[in-house]
């Protein structure tokens, strides 16, 4: 009998981006969002199980009411089963508020892998068993992998699915090994088929076959810059005979996406304009990084062109540091009388070409224009 | 460069328009909206502003000189000359900025078009830069001229000094205040670093997180406290966090200690009940099989004690009795036995006695009876005589008698004793005499006495004593003293015999008589003796068997106490075997209940083991959970305590709040370097004056000035005060607006020579006479041709009076 798993983790339900108030609640919703849509993908295409491995949520203090939202979600998965592993966000304790009220609120076809054992899906009609590693506190040097051994490996004809939470050595980022730290070869060693994973945001493998053995869907909605896909899930087809067809699903809502772009003239800014106009942007936390130097008029297209783009995207960041105003000697000369004081005092700005004084340079200019304006 | 001419077709109200202009000075005459400064703005159009513009530029530097009475186009085209050479240039704006032409013509050399290229060439045969040609060359916007309003307003003396005003009117050509700038760059700098230690690179007094300040907080200071708001959140979160996985981990180490207590508790806790019950039953058991073994015990009792009382109690009893009795007789005989033959032994005693006693009877009546009286009589006269005799002795007399001739002689004593002495030849003779001596000799007498008392009298009494003491002892039979003593002594020898002998016979006797005792052994008469005459035996033999027989007697009691206690308790015999057969169905009844509950766990030896451990480790159970409580209680704490986000969140927040706070600095960076670069100018720029700029302003004003200024005080190059004729000095700021229009053009005229030295080029002028009284305009005007003879300037004017005055060439505009 072939099993079908869609395989998710990182959602971090409760996130609350406060670096972006004017986006918050969106971002906050659309975590909500992206669940459903997973729900809805996994419907469709007549999945089994539905596998979240740890960070469903960002905190174990959520409020009552993303508990229900989300149980209320899953719960319209078809297939046989949801399994929710506690992950190092929203990890398992005895007191947990989070997942006894999320237990509690849940049917019986949502299952919270509390505790790191083998559960048996012969009850969910599925010939398979899950080694569940729940995380049990934030941070931890050592990964919940421990209690599997050939003690626990039964020789019958189950598929054998570890479900497991933490960072994997040379894919995820965890300088000080606090993130329940796991190797390829410790994963392998254990004997299980496949391993199902979660921390991670980014995917990986990033196109995964029928030989990858160890999964990581990443977050399906993305959370920040350094998340820069669309947000991905896995559908994992196993077969009895350990054939595995793997699928990767874009689930994400929103994107965050950086971009440097160098102006150097009014077409740049045109085509910057015009790119970020276009529909795909829609849905976007653009950051852009502006470099170059323009012209008077020509950052004032700029400014119209960011504009238009802030007005097209979710949201926009510029920062423009290094885009300055061409501040050249012939400029000064030409609003300026000669050895007056701005002429003067520009000129002398204009020696040093380091980065305080071109800030400087800048600024000066500014203030100058802006007291000529005043008169 | 010199201007030719310059043609307007269109632009603004001039539809077409062609105005020439020659060296030296041009007049250009017309009435107010004639379109004297449309001619300014065409030439300033034409020298820079671009054809190609954006919609801003546009809007700002070309919409308002579209045609007036309709029409998308303007065009200028300006005739100029550089060192001989001709130049023509053409521009033509569109409306909206785009799609304009220009082109730039030089006198027998290419074309060229293009704002890029035109600019750069028209840049090249200008006389000065851009901004200088827009500020003094064609129009004036110096702050001279806005000094009026800054004296009317403030009067401030720091304008008083002519020197600064003069030196700020050069600096301030356009149009910027140095005050206003400085007071900016000022406001931007502790905007930046208001209670910021920009040394130490921190706050101002090191006034943290902890005490921040509140009120007028600088950009740097403001990031730098978000930053170090967000490192603290940052460091209390993950602290807290840190703090939370442990108290976890030790929530989970005492979850697991309880797990394995749960485990044990899981083992014994669901038997504990059925064990209760299994050593209740035991216990049952064990009274049953006990209660049983007493009935069968005190049924097999019953039977021998009742046989035993039936049979053998009465038969022991009696056969003691007999015993006891027949013990009791022997000894009374043995008894009765030994008294008779005290009695004889007795008997015979006082029978000696009493024969004793008649022999000292005897014995006593043969002797004299000399008592004690009479021997005490006898010896007082006895001692009588003594007493004399010592005192004739005591009268010693010594007689020492040497004879020459052997002598015979008798002596006598005072008691008349005669010794008879012969006395050899020249032998002495001694002896002491008592009381009295007489010598005899055959020839004489010779009698001594002693000369104390009367020694005849002593010696009569003594004699006299002696015939008493003799008739005593007559009396009585003796014949001495010593004879009557011993006769005394002999009788009262016997008469304590007698004495004693009764007194022992008295004592024996008793009060018995004995005639009676006599009569009562006769009449025992010969008795036999028995075997044994140990009474002790005979009393020890009847006490054992006293004791045996109370033994029976009791043990008859018991049995009897016994049977009747059974018959009480189980009624009778039949009935106690009945008993017996009803505890053995409990006893069956309990052994097969305890089959069916579970045995004592094999690792406990005893029930009180079991329990103890039992409850030892509910105990244990209640401890770890007591302590998993207050742990979760402390996490709950915690977690109350911790920030908003978490520390990942926190740590982005925290890194843009870093980034940001660099960023900051570094624009307050850029500030601070401004500052220092405006303040190094202006020190340099005091110390660094224009040169010969004082001497030719001198010359220009004090040519303009009607004789009301005769010199200007200098201080270093600049001047300071105007002197009056009379000597007084005046500021600037007690000068009269024509005065100070004097002195504005004088000014002007002095920065066009001093920017135009050396060069070809032009000053345009737009009637800068008319605040002036006439005096002053015609030597104004004087001062414009003396000037007009080296540039060429260009003069606009509504009034006719100030073009006759120039005497210029004149351009009417109509």
């Amino acid at each position: 009998m072939a099993i079908k798993i869609f395989h998710t983790a990182d959602l971090h339900l409760g996130m609350k981006f406060a670096g972006y108030p004017e986006i918050q609640d969106k971002l906050i919703n659309a975590r909500y969002e992206t669940l459903e849509n997973m729900v809805k993908i996994a419907n469709k295409e007549e999945c089994d199980l539905f596998v979240i491995a740890g960070d469903l949520f960002d905190r174990i203090t959520v409020k009552a009411g993303e508990i229900s939202r989300a149980v209320k979600t899953l719960n319209e998965f078809e297939g046989e089963l949801v399994m929710a592993l506690p992950g190092n966000h929203d990890y398992y304790t005895k007191d947990s508020n989070l997942w006894n009220n999320f237990s509690q609120l849940a049917g019986d076809r949502i299952l919270v892998l509390k505790e790191p054992k083998v559960y048996d899906l012969k009850n969910y009609h599925l010939d398979a068993a899950v080694f569940s590693c729940p995380c049990s506190s934030k941070h931890s040097a050592e990964n919940m992998l421990g209690w599997i051994s050939a003690d626990n490996l039964t020789s019958d004809n189950l598929i054998k699915i570890g479900i497991v939470h933490g960072s994997l050595e040379g894919v995820s980022p965890d300088f000080d090994k606090t993130y329940y730290p796991m190797t390829n070869e410790e994963l392998e060693s254990k004997g299980l088929d496949p391993w199902l994973l979660g921390h991670t945001h980014l995917s990986w493998p990033e196109n995964p076959d029928k030989n990858s053995r160890i999964l990581i869907p990443g977050t399906p909605e993305p959370d920040g810059f350094d998340c820069k896909h669309a947000g991905n899930a896995f559908i994992i087809n196993l077969e009895p005979a350990s054939k595995m067809k793997i699928q990767k699903v874009s689930t994400g809502k929103y994107r965050f996406l950086i971009k440097q772009i160098t102006l150097n003239d009014e077409d740049s800014i045109k085509r910057m304009e015009e790119k970020y106009n276009k529909e795909e942007y829609e849905n976007t936390i653009l950051r852009l990084v502006l470099k170059g130097r323009l012209k008077r008029e020509e950052l004032l297209k700029v400014k119209e062109a960011i504009k238009s783009i802030e007005e097209k995207v979710l949201h926009l960041q510029v920062i423009q540091e290094e885009l300055d105003e061409e501040i050249t000697p012939e400029l000064i000369n030409s609003e300026f009388t000669q050895d007056s004081f701005p002429h003067q005092l520009l000129m002398s700005l204009l020696k040093n070409k380091d980065f305080t004084a071109n800030r400087a340079l800048q600024k000066a200019y500014d203030i100058i224009r802006e007291i000529k304006n005043e008169d | 460069m010199r201007i030719k001419a310059l043609t307007l077709q269109p632009f603004a109200g001039v539809v077409e328009k062609t105005v020439e202009f020659f060296p030296g000075l041009n007049v250009v005459v017309g009435p107010n909206e004639a379109g004297k400064s449309t001619l300014l703005y065409a030439l300033e159009a034409a020298l820079f502003t671009p054809v190609d513009l954006t919609r801003s530029k546009y809007e700002k530097l070309i919409k308002e000189y579209l045609p007036a009475n309709g029409g998308n186009v303007i065009r200028v085209y300006l005739d100029f000359q550089v060192n001989g050479k001709d130049f023509q240039l053409g521009k033509e704006w569109k409306a909206g900025g785009k799609g304009g032409s220009c082109i730039f013509k030089s006198e027998g050399s290419s074309e060229y078009i293009g704002d890029e290229k035109v600019s750069e060439l028209i840049n090249q045969y200008l006389p000065a830069q851009e901004g200088t040609i827009r500020n003094v060359l064609l129009t004036w916007q110096s702050a001279l001229d806005r000094t009026k309003d800054i004296f009317d307003n403030s009067g401030t003396d720091v304008r008083s000094d002519l020197g600064s005003i003069l030196r700020s009117s050069i600096m301030e050509t356009d149009g910027i205040s140095i005050d206003k700038l400085k007071e900016k760059l000022e406001w931007e700098y502790k905007d930046y670093f208001n209670h910021w230690d920009i040394e130490k690179k921190e706050p101002e007094n090191r006034r943290g997180i902890n005490n921040p300040y509140t009120r007028d907080v600088g950009k740097i200071l403001s990031v730098y406290y978000d930053k170090e708001n967000k490192k603290r959140d940052y460091k209390l979160a993950s602290q807290i966090e840190e703090e939370i996985d442990k108290i976890n981990d030790e929530i989970r180490a005492e979850e697991e200690k309880k797990a394995k207590i749960q485990e044990k508790l899981i083992k014994y806790e669901p038997i504990k009940n059925q064990i209760v019950e299994r050593q209740q039953i035991e216990g049952d058991l064990k009274t049953i099989t006990n209660q049983m073994e007493d009935i069968m015990k005190n049924s097999e009792s019953w039977t021998i004690q009742e046989n035993w009382l039936s049979h053998n109690a009465d038969l022991e009893i009696n056969r003691l009795n007999e015993r006891i009795d027949k013990l009791k007789k022997s000894r009374d005989q043995v008894r009765a036995y030994l008294e008779n033959k005290e009695l004889r032994k007795r008997f015979k005693k006082i029978k000696d006695l009493s024969d004793r006693l008649k022999e000292a009877d005897e014995r006593l009546s043969q002797v004299s009876p000399i008592t004690r009286e009479d021997i005490d009589s006898l010896q007082k006269k006895n001692q009588q005589i003594e007493e004399i005799e010592k005192i004739i002795t005591a009268s010693k007399l010594r007689l020492s008698f040497n004879a020459k001739t052997s002598q015979n002689f008798i002596t006598k004593d005072a008691t008349g004793q005669k010794e008879e002495h012969l006395i050899k030849k020249n032998h002495t003779f001694e002896k002491i005499f008592h009381g009295k001596l007489a010598i005899e000799h055959e020839e004489w007498s010779l009698e001594v006495q002693s000369g104390e008392g009367d020694v005849n009298a002593l010696i009569a009494q003594k004699e006299k004593t002696r015939k008493e003491l003799k008739a005593e002892l007559t009396k009585i039979g003796v014949t001495c003293l010593t004879e009557a003593k011993s006769e005394n002594k002999k009788y009262e020898q016997y008469k304590n015999e007698v004495y004693f002998a009764r007194q022992a016979y008295q004592d024996e006797l008793g009060n018995d008589d004995y005639k009676q005792l006599e009569k009562k052994i006769e009449s025992l008469g010969e008795e036999k003796e028995p075997h044994s005459l140990d009474t002790d035996e005979l009393t020890a033999n009847i006490t054992d068997t006293i004791r045996d027989l109370k033994m029976i007697e009791n043990k008859k009691e018991e049995y009897e106490n016994n049977i009747s206690q059974w018959q009480q308790k189980y009624g009778t015999k039949r009935e106690l075997l009945l008993k017996i057969g009803g505890k053995q169905y409990q006893l069956e009844k309990a052994q097969k209940k305890l089959k069916n509950l579970p045995e004592l766990p094999a690792e406990f030896t005893d029930y009180k083991s079991f329990f103890d451990l039992l409850d030892l480790l509910n105990e244990k159970k209640e401890n770890y959970l007591e302590n998993i409580y207050k742990l979760r209680d402390k996490k709950i704490e915690k977690e109350q305590g911790k920030p908003e986000f978490s520390s990942e969140e926190l740590s982005v927040m925290l890194n843009e709040a870093e980034q940001n706070y660099k960023r900051v600095f570094l624009e307050g960076e850029a500030v601070a370097l401004i500052k220092s670069k405006a303040s190094e100018l202006l020190e340099s720029i005091g110390k660094n004056p224009y040169k010969d700029f004082q001497s030719r302003f001198k010359n220009y004003f004090l040519n303009m000035s009607t004789g009301s200024f005769t010199k200007i005080e200098m201080d270093d190059d600049y001047p300071s005060k105007l002197i009056k004729p009379d000597g007084s000095k005046l500021s600037y700021n007690l000068l009269s607006f024509g005065t100070k229009d004097t002195f504005s053009l004088a000014l002007r005229l002095t920065m066009a020579d001093y920017f135009l030295a050396g060069k070809e080029g032009f000053l345009v002028l737009d009637d800068p006479l008319v605040d002036m009284d006439l005096a002053r305009q015609e030597l104004a005007a004087q001062q414009i041709k003396e000037f007009a003879r080296k540039k060429q300037v260009i003069f606009l004017t509504c009034h006719t009076h100030t073009a006759d005055l120039l005497n210029g060439r004149s351009i009417k505009i109509c």
